[in-house]
């Protein structure tokens, strides 16, 4: 099967050279017949003329050699085409009900699976994102671990990351980053802006592409490092118009001066869809010295979100198994000196598609969402093959 | 003349499966070993010849390639690939079982049912 349609398909891409290498092949034949019969004593006009009956109607085995190769089914699909839009352009009327009946419900479906794909399909524009992973944890309402959570369930503390970064081997690499609205300013002026505080390895990690510039490294993540930044592309677009020059100016982050060293590519708005980020500093910039090591040392302070990309080939339960032990070994002691009795349970669940909530929330509805309006498209089918059906049996 | 015969439907297809395995021949050339080969017996109509040899291209039992003729001309020459081989093999069998079969049936007299 696979050579007819190969075949046909390639008969169909070359028709020119298709038509003049039959015409060729058909011309040598007839040419060495007549050749026979001039050989057998006949004048060269009666020999051309006997070896054109003898082979018969040429237009007809062409055809046939076109049919051979598929290519009839495409002759014979233009000339329906064409009588469809003759029928068409005879009952206007018809023809606008049924095309604006579809292009409704056409237009329904495109626009439903548009955000459907947006905000549940769509992979990170980033590298190989079905290795990403998101780390996260449930703690039992009795358990006397006691740590200051920030928002929720995927927060973490600086050195608990540190020490699964150091110590995993199913991981190729763990990052760290914390979503909230900085206050960066330029030249006096000053907006509050969705930002990303990032660990150094983080942008290389994850393997997002830079449009100019260079990325965060693990140096800059640094308390001693001058402070940098990297813009995403809309920031960029909006507040330097594009400008390459905004590399190397500095911008005022939280107060601290950050020289603009990269600006991330078109597609990467952040890590959370729906939640899209203006600019991205290293973790530590952000804190006044003593204060980040105060913050970045305190497995106390849980407010961090950590994302992996686990090595290939590796179990998923291992991989859980092995970041939960981690995680346990490196949570904060009580008074007595003791961990808390009831452990954590750390889940280890897959980012590709970015992280958040809104996935979550809206995943089931987005789908219902779909399946209704294929129905209605399907409903919107029918009743136009219905009415068609009714056309063609009116008296 | 000897008498001619009508070709079956599907026996032109073997023939020029026949005609071919002996080795790459342009269209021309296969009409005349077909004639050669079964000694002017078997009649074609020898335009019907190239779509016998399009189909069997297109299933992929031939294979075409364009030449130079022994009098320096341009054509088109075809072979039998792997999976050309063995059809001719299996319909050659199934002809012979066929034929077999055929001739015992109408040999038989009044009784020997």
């Amino acid at each position: 099967m696979w050579t007819r349609l190969r075949s046909g398909l390639g008969g169909m891409v070359r028709r020119g050279r298709v038509e003049r290498d039959l015409a060729d092949e058909v011309e040598f034949h007839l040419r060495e017949r007549a050749e026979h019969w001039v050989r057998q004593g006949l004048p060269q006009e009666e020999a051309a003329r006997r070896a054109r009956i003898e082979f018969g109607a040429v237009e007809r085995h062409k055809e046939d050699c076109r049919e051979a190769l598929g290519l009839r089914l495409v002759d014979e699909l233009g000339g329906d085409i064409v009588y469809g839009l003759r029928k068409m352009r005879a009952a206007p009327t018809f023809t606008m009900v049924a095309v604006s009946i579809l292009a409704i419900s056409i237009g329904a479906n495109t626009a439903v699976f548009s955000v459907l794909e947006a905000v549940v399909l769509r992979m990170l524009p980033v590298e190989r994102p079905q290795q990403l992973r998101e780390f996260a944890w449930i703690n039992r309402r009795d358990s006397p671990l006691k740590v200051v959570v920030h928002g929720g369930s995927t927060s973490f503390a600086y050195p608990v990351y540190a020490h699964v970064r150091d110590r995993s081997t199913v991981f190729g690499d763990v990052f760290l980053f914390d979503q909230r609205a900085l206050d960066v300013g330029m030249s006096g002026r000053e907006q509050r802006v969705p930002g990303l505080p990032v660990s150094g390895n983080f942008l290389r990690g994850l393997g997002v592409s830079l449009m100019i510039g260079r990325s965060i490294v693990p140096e800059d993540d640094r308390v001693e490092a001058p402070a940098v930044a990297v813009l995403t592309h809309g920031f960029w677009q909006r507040v330097f118009g594009g400008d390459s020059s905004a590399l190397g100016q500095t911008l005022a982050v939280n107060g601290t001066p950050a020289v603009i060293i990269g600006v991330t590519a078109r597609t990467f708005e952040g890590v959370e869809p729906g939640s899209p980020i203006d600019v991205i500093v290293p973790i530590t910039t952000l804190l006044p010295a003593d204060e980040a090591r105060a913050a970045l040392g305190n497995s106390r302070y849980w407010r961090y979100r950590v994302m992996g990309r686990v090595k290939a080939g590796v179990d998923d339960e291992r991989v859980r198994l092995e970041t939960e032990a981690l995680v346990q070994q490196a949570l904060p002691v009580d008074s007595a000196g003791d961990k808390p009795s009831v452990l954590p349970r750390v889940l280890v669940t897959p980012a590709g598609q970015g992280v958040g909530s809104l996935r979550r929330n809206y995943a089931r509805p987005l789908y219902l969402l779909m399946t209704l309006m294929f129905v209605v498209l399907l409903i919107a089918c029918a009743n136009i093959a219905g009415l068609l059906l009714t056309r063609a049996t009116a008296p | 003349m000897p008498p001619r015969a009508d070709l079956l439907p599907g026996t032109l297809d073997l023939l020029i499966l026949k005609a071919v395995s002996l080795g790459p021949l342009h269209g021309y050339a296969v009409l005349l070993r077909i004639e050669q080969i079964t000694g002017g017996a078997l009649l074609v109509e020898q335009g019907a010849l190239y779509p016998g040899l399009f189909r069997l291209e297109h299933r992929g039992l031939l294979k075409s390639e364009w030449g130079v003729s022994d009098n320096n001309r341009r054509a088109k020459y075809y072979r039998l690939t792997e999976a050309g081989r063995r059809q001719l093999r299996t319909e050659r069998e199934s002809w012979n079982r066929l034929a077999a079969a055929m001739a015992a049936a109408l040999g038989t007299r009044a009784g020997e049912v």
